[in-house]
């Protein structure tokens, strides 16, 4: 008996489960859980091309600008950095840009989880970013990661803020203008001195307040989520 | 995982494991309340093991049970001779089989089910998943073989 013929035979000597029991067991089975690092995975996939390519455009950018001028790398880098926030920023804004929130809430995932998911797929792709620019800046690893991730953080922060309390374009455009300012301010600093070591302990002082400050502006923004599912 | 595809898999496993579509639905449903019930066995591969463990343990059960004398509550649906005929002549090559045997054809060649599923499922390495499923197989064709006129 070949193969194929076995095979059908096999399968043949067992009928098929009742259509109708079988759709109202699958139909009242919950959906299966998904673990963190799927519901990550996943909602990476949903983050818009340009938005990574943005993203590797400002980091590639902020490592070309310190090949070319070596003595500028550092503060180059840190007036960049606030543009990569700025695009973090915005992709947690983005539902209610395109007034998907209400749809999104529905889902089987809620906004919440999927906007941590999102935030924290960006978050995880830029910290690998700011790692590898913070060491192609040269000098000491420690100092240079002070100097980008402070101001990436208070733009992030402003940016968060903006998002939140504006709705559509308008947070957007807020969201825009925050990076920018940070940047001015970060390469209006390189004319003060303020990247030599003597200033590096308001460095740090600086980047606690801002990681403190836009820890609590994630926060709220994942309440606000929470607040929009009970306000339904 | 497709959850559609891999009931109707598990419930033929069961069908020929116990001879009727009505308990084999059953433990089918059973089998997939147990698995979505259990923490940490739903990923890709793990999730499989795991049904056919499940399905096969309930299947080992129910034999284990007295007997019920209650009337089939199932009606046969009206087949031909021959085809009733093939039927019974395959039950009673895969009632010849060893119940690893029968598991084995059952589940990787019938089903199709990942080497590395069954021979979690079975407690056996790969390689013997392979040597043995090809035992198994020659011996239901001599059975069946045996059985034709």
């Amino acid at each position: 008996m070949k193969d194929h013929d076995l095979r059908r035979r096999l399968m043949d000597g067992a009928p098929g489960p009742d259509p109708d029991r079988k759709r109202a067991f699958l139909r009242a089975l919950p959906p299966a859980p998904v673990s963190h690092m799927r519901l990550l995975l996943d909602q990476a996939g949903y983050i818009r091309p340009l938005t990574w390519a943005a993203s590797a455009g400002v980091f590639a950018l902020a490592m070309a600008l310190g090949r070319m001028f070596p003595a500028d790398a550092v503060w180059a880098a840190a007036a960049l950095s606030p543009f990569a926030a700025m695009i973090a920023a915005a992709e947690s804004g983005r539902s209610a840009l395109y007034g998907m929130e209400e749809l999104e809430l529905s889902a089987r995932f809620g906004l919440k989880s999927v906007t941590l998911a999102r935030m924290g797929a960006v978050g995880l792709v830029h910290a690998a970013l700011l790692i590898l620019l913070a060491a192609a800046c040269g000098g000491s690893f420690f100092r240079t990661g002070v100097y980008i991730l402070t101001p990436y953080l208070a733009a992030d922060l402003l940016g968060l803020a903006a998002v939140r309390r504006l709705r559509g374009r308008e947070g957007l455009y807020a969201c825009a203008g925050a990076a920018a300012l940070t940047a001015g301010l970060c390469a209006g600093l390189s004319g003060v001195r303020a990247y030599d070591p003597a200033s590096f302990r308001w460095w740090l002082l600086a980047l606690l307040l801002a990681a403190g400050c836009t820890g609590r502006e994630y926060i709220k923004t994942i309440r606000k989520t929470e607040e929009l599912s009970w306000s339904l | 995982m497709d959850i559609d595809e891999q009931y109707d898999r598990i419930y033929r496993y069961c069908c020929h494991r116990l001879g009727s579509p009505a308990l084999a639905e059953d433990v089918t449903q059973e089998t997939f309340l147990r698995w979505l019930g259990a923490e940490g066995y739903r990923e890709e591969g793990r999730a499989l093991a795991y049904l056919y463990t499940v399905a096969r343990n309930l299947c080992a059960d129910h034999f284990r049970r007295p007997a019920e004398d209650a009337l089939p509550e199932e009606v046969p649906a009206p087949e031909t001779e021959a085809a009733l005929l093939d039927r019974l002549d395959l039950r009673a090559a895969l009632a010849a089989l060893t119940d690893q045997e029968r598991d084995l054809v059952l589940m990787r060649y019938m089903n199709g089910a990942p080497v590395k599923a069954v021979a979690a499922a079975l407690g056996i390495s790969r390689f013997a998943v392979y040597r043995r499923t090809a035992a198994a197989l020659a011996k239901l064709r001599t059975l069946l073989k045996e059985d034709e006129p």
